[in-house]
């Protein structure tokens, strides 16, 4: 008969001001194998940290095998029996992979300071001990070949796998496992969910976060959904993929409540000679932290188009961006803006030429004020100026300063209002706007936002996307991330689907938008399989 | 009461010495996330330097107070350029850089100039001032104008002008800076440029009360690390107050206890801050680089 | 094994060798490398920059002096009493610092350092002030008193080669796994259920021991005392000794002891300038060669870490 292993009962978590996570509770028993979905920003790692470091959950309790664990630090709770891994993998890199495994274990053994010292046969006998459990381990996870190798030559993925084999040696029953499968590539993928499954077969517990619907599909007996804190599904994975609370969270809610598309309507792309290449990207590869994120994409945007690129969260889509922006460099046969080559250019060199970034999380100067926020923007036109002026003036009253601040105010009235208000003290929505404004201020030539919608609400959303249209009206040719996939095709020409660092499908927004195969590249499930998807070329 | 008083006004003087290295901290951090060991040290180059071109070039006094400023401030370029930057984003390293730094800076300094001590004329002449009861050299009214005009110009500076908004704005978010098209290679290295040339103000207008000598470096450095501390690395003005608030400490303990303690003030100060309260007085304190 | 009997054979060598030069420079050798190796322990492996390593090794050298002149007991029963009072004063040190990192923990520890420093100097009642203290009584081994470089030399580097033994059992031991891992992520080392301040503490604690030791040694060795070699400026040198040996080593900071001791004595025509090649070593040894001197003189890879099993490398 299997018992609650864990349960964590109300607990709630705060990042100076903000609501991590939000009266979450739930059992699980021994031996289960779940899943932790979510969209970005949910507080899946913030769950995982919670139960391994509970001193973060400022109300609530979390008791494990009956016993409440909510005071205690983070080494003692994993004496008890709970291991984790981090997304970025945490290896020592200058010990030996079977090394690092054998660290695994010495917290459990019983090792002394005395013994260690002196070199007395305890020691001895239990580095062999741990010696053999690492070679084990390392089999179970198929890393044995790699046993005395450092562990900073393996690839991220094996390094993530690497974690998994440490976290076991410590003993722990329940495994907390952080996207284990990022990075990783199809073979890899199948390889970690066979691992995965067999772990779970020798009787440990196992919660694990991926972003990766196959993979969590083909191992996971129940799926736990987090949504900006709260626990929104809990239940069999068919079951969950069918909640419409989860389809929402996933794919967004409409950005326009009953007004009809507006704009232009069954847009066609140009083809051939015609079409006025703005930006071109062809087999673009880029990692991001080590992971490899993007795969051989490519992509075309057009002049005064707006495109929705759309896809689950670790599909790529903010990698893609920052590629675009030089913030992140990739390997691409081709990356051309308005036909200059921007692969050998360095950041600041990329906004110069026009291309302007909103960032995900906004990224305001959060103590200056609004006016200074907009007033920065300008950075590419005023670091042409001469440096006494910059040294001496504010250049506040600049003509051309004025005259784009009259713009930017005249799509986003409530930053005129709010001017001289510190930019960290907006809304979420108005901190939006500025973002956007800011971006705007330096006359971009091809607008980026990533996730413009995150943390907003829906009406805001609404007036957001209405200004995006505006611009296009303007002449601004707009690169829209979005995970509300409904809001951004509803105001696109053409749209993407990114799944795993590549693009599944593209095509007219409207067709995409009806099309339920973005459902599935989404939740996964059934015979949908990456590799298989139509994929529609458009002529180039 | 008139000891009081005389304690309380020479403890202001070295306090807003204090002040001033603590700013030129507070520059570089802000800009690059280290702690730059060897600011201490850009103080005593500059004293140095202007005492070598008033009494061997023959400068006037004013001529030589702006090169020595002008150099120490291209030293500290130069330094950022070819020991800091290619140490990348590693704190522990670019601390123990600098520190290696600050030591070829003193032992350069003793090989040029010896281990002797020099003075540097007094501005206006050797005539002490009468305050209340208190008397104080005439340089001393020089300390404490030039330091409060500093702090004025760097307010200004930070507040009203572009680019003193732009590296404020550096300084607060580098990413978002990233994004509206800076440089954080030519951020980097302005910070080191106007943090050697404070460095250098503050070694140059104490010079004439207080003797330079090859090793003082350190210790005005720690000083000015403990304003830091004191006030929240974060603040100027918090740094400005630290310092004051140091000095004024300093002057007391000296009066009334003991010299040789003078300095363990500054550090007992300094632990106490940094075991219960790292945040300083003020400020709220970013860990490291970001 | 090898090691220690070439280096036995090494010693004997300088000892029947009759030259002055080289017996004292093994003695500094030695004694230096105790307080080095703590710096390693406690920087190399465990990440815990420390700018004050100077003040254990004052510590050590006043404490056993001062409690075998002013108690009259046994030199090496004062030795061992000043090694415990300095291992309790890094328990203490320990629980309040480690919670700091990077940058504030180095001026932490610089403070630290300094307040020492201080305190040898302005104690005059207790230490002697910048004046110091003499007489302090020499060991004795068998009623023979040790006082000369080659009467010492062997107990120095018995204690040195003790603390350098003991030192590679930890590493090497499963303990080592673990201070490896709190180096590179005390975030994952909890996560395995290490307890990581805990771990500080003990390696500060043993590091603090090793100076303490040597700086004992040091004391009935040359018989007085001044506070002028425990400043910041030997603190410095210790850095400089670890980034040499390569960090993560444990004989490598034998080499580097004798580095910076022999490139000290070549730049003795410079006076105190020495200090300025030194700054200058240092950065370049951190910019250039992270693994230390030794590695890049022998043109090697990065050491693997010694085989899991404990065999001989």
């Amino acid at each position: 008969m299997s018992r609650d292993i864990l349960a964590v009962d109300n607990v709630n978590v705060h990042f100076g001001g903000i609501k991590a996570l939000n009266e979450v509770s739930f059992n699980i028993q021994e031996g289960e194998l779940l899943a932790l979905i979510g969209p970005n920003g949910a507080g899946k790692t913030t769950l995982l940290s919670a139960i391994s470091n509970p001193g973060l959950a400022q109300t609530g309790s979390i008791s494990f095998r009956g016993e409440d664990i909510t005071r205690l630090p983070t080494h003692r709770v994993n004496r008890k029996g709970i291991a984790r891994t981090f997304q970025a993998g945490e290896v020592v890199r200058s010990l030996s992979v079977r090394e690092n495994v054998m660290a695994g274990g010495v917290a459990s053994s019983e090792l002394g300071w005395l013994s260690a010292l002196a070199h007395l046969k305890k020691s001895r006998a239990i580095l062999d001990e741990l010696s053999d459990k690492a070679d084990e381990l390392l089999r179970l996870v198929g890393l044995h070949e790699q046993a005395g190798m450092l562990a900073g030559v393996l690839s991220a993925g094996q390094q993530r796998l690497l974690a998994i084999a440490r976290a076991m040696a410590t003993d722990a029953s329940l495994l907390l496992l952080d996207e284990p499968g990022a990075g990783l590539n199809e073979v890899e993928k199948r390889h970690l969910a066979r691992v995965i499954q067999s772990i779970s077969q020798s009787g440990k517990t196992i919660l694990f976060i991926e972003h990766d619907m196959d993979l969590v599909s083909s191992v996971a007996r129940r799926l736990m959904v987090l949504d900006r804190g709260h626990l929104i599904a809990d239940g069999r994975p068919e079951d969950v993929r069918e909640d419409p609370a989860v389809v929402t969270a996933y794919l967004g809610v409409s950005g326009q409540s009953d007004k009809k598309r507006s704009g232009r309507s069954g847009f066609h792309p140009v083809s051939g000679i015609n079409a006025r290449k703005f930006l071109a990207i062809q087999d673009l590869s880029a990692a991001y932290n080590g992971v490899p994120a993007l795969n051989q994409i490519s992509l075309e945007v057009q002049d005064g188009e707006i495109v929705a690129l759309v896809g689950a969260n670790g599909a790529g889509k903010s990698t893609l961006l920052k590629s675009i922006s030089k913030i992140v460099q990739p390997l691409a046969s081709k990356l051309d803006f308005q036909g200059q080559d921007l692969r050998l250019l360095a950041a600041d060199a990329v906004v110069q030429r026009g291309v302007s970034l909103v960032p995900e999380g906004r990224e305001l100067f959060a103590a200056m004020t609004v006016l200074d926020n907009l007033l920065l923007g300008r950075q590419p036109q005023f670091s042409q100026d001469a440096w006494w002026r910059q040294l001496l003036s504010g250049r506040s009253k600049d003509p051309k300063l004025v005259q784009r601040l009259d713009f930017v105010y005249g799509l986003f009235p409530i930053l005129r209002e709010r001017r001289h208000q510190l930019a960290g003290t907006l809304s979420g929505g108005q901190a939006q706007m500025l973002a956007i404004g800011r971006a705007l201020m330096a006359e971009p030539r091809l607008l980026m936002l990533d996730e413009p919608s995150l943390g907003i609400a829906p009406q805001i959303v609404a007036d957001i996307m209405k200004a995006l249209v505006e611009l296009r009206e303007q002449g601004v040719t707009i690169l829209l991330v979005e995970q509300n996939a409904r809001a951004a095709l509803e105001i696109a020409d053409r749209g993407y689907v990114l799944a795993s660092g590549q693009i599944m499908t593209c095509g007219d927004a409207m067709t995409l938008l009806n099309d339920a195969d973005i459902l599935q590249a989404y939740l996964g499930g059934g015979d949908f399989n990456a590799a298989e998807a139509p994929r529609i070329r458009l002529a180039s | 009461m008139q000891e009081l008083l005389q304690y309380a006004l020479s403890g202001l003087v070295t306090g807003s010495i204090y002040g001033l290295i603590g700013v030129g901290f507070v520059a570089i951090y802000n800009a690059t996330g280290i702690i730059n060991f060897a600011q201490g040290d850009f103080a005593i180059l500059g004293a140095m330097l202007a005492i070598s071109l008033v009494s061997v070039a023959g400068l006037p006094l004013w001529l030589a107070i702006l090169l020595a400023i002008a150099l120490v401030g291209l030293i500290a370029g130069a330094i950022e350029r070819f020991a800091i930057r290619p140490a990348g984003n590693n704190v522990i390293r670019g601390i123990v850089i600098t520190i290696g730094v600050g030591i070829v800076l003193q032992g350069s300094m003793a090989v040029i100039w010896g281990t002797d001590a020099f003075p540097l004329p007094s501005f206006s002449g050797d005539a002490p001032i009468r305050l209340g009861g208190a008397t104080l050299p005439s340089q001393a009214v020089w300390i404490l104008g030039i330091a409060a005009a500093v702090m004025v110009a760097l307010n200004l500076f930070y507040r009203y002008s572009y680019l003193g908004k732009l590296f404020r704005a550096s300084s607060i978010n580098p990413f978002a800076a990233k994004l509206i098209g800076v440089r954080t290679n030519t951020m980097s290295s302005m910070s080191f440029v106007l943090s050697g040339s404070l460095g250098a103000l503050a070694g140059i207008i104490v010079a004439p009360i207080a003797l330079t000598q090859y090793n003082g470096g350190l210790s005005l450095g720690i000083k000015g690390f403990v304003a830091c501390i004191i006030g929240g690395i974060g603040n100027p003005v918090g740094v400005a107050v630290g310092g004051l608030l140091l000095g004024v400490l300093e002057a007391f303990s000296t009066g009334l206890l003991s010299s040789g303690y003078k300095d363990a003030i500054a550090f007992v100060l300094l632990l106490a801050f940094l075991f219960f309260r790292p945040e300083g007085l003020f400020g709220a304190l970013k860990s490291g680089r970001r | 094994m090898k090691r220690y009997l070439s280096m036995a054979v090494v010693l004997a060598a300088v000892c029947l060798s009759g030259s002055d030069y080289l017996i004292n420079l093994a003695v500094i050798v030695g004694l230096y490398s105790l307080p080095a190796l703590g710096l390693a322990l406690l920087w190399g492996y465990t990440g815990q920059i420390s700018l004050g390593h100077a003040a254990f090794y004052g510590l050590g050298a006043y404490g056993s002096a001062l409690l075998s002149m002013r108690l009259g007991i046994s030199p090496w029963l004062s030795i061992l009493l000043a090694m415990a009072m300095v291992g309790v004063i890094c328990k203490g040190i320990g629980w309040l610092v480690f919670r700091l990192h990077g940058h504030l923990l180095a001026m932490a520890t610089l403070g630290m350092g300094i307040i020492v420093h201080i305190g040898l100097v302005e104690m005059h009642w207790l230490t002697g002030g910048p004046n110091g203290l003499t007489g302090v009584p020499p060991l004795s081994f068998f009623g023979w008193e040790l006082i000369s470089s080659t009467q010492v030399l062997p107990f120095i580097w018995l204690v040195c080669l003790a603390a350098l033994y003991c030192s590679e059992n930890l590493i090497r031991s499963g303990m080592g796994l673990a201070i490896r891992t709190v180096g590179e992520s005390e975030m994952a080392a909890a996560s395995l259920g290490v307890n990581v301040p805990g771990l500080k503490q003990a390696i500060l604690v043993l590091s603090g021991l090793f100076a303490a030791a040597s700086g004992a040694l040091y004391a009935h060795y040359i018989g007085y005392l001044s506070p002028g070699p425990f400043d910041v400026g030997f603190s410095i040198k210790l850095l400089l000794m670890v980034a040499i040996g390569g960090f993560a080593q444990i004989w490598g900071v034998v080499f580097g002891v004798l580095f910076v001791t022999i490139l000290g004595e070549l730049l003795k025509p410079l006076g105190g300038y020495d200090i300025v090649v030194f700054g200058a070593l240092l950065v370049c040894v951190i910019l250039y060669c992270p693994n230390g001197l030794l590695q890049l003189a022998m043109r090697m890879p990065f050491k693997k870490t010694l085989a899991a099993r404990g065999g001989e490398s």
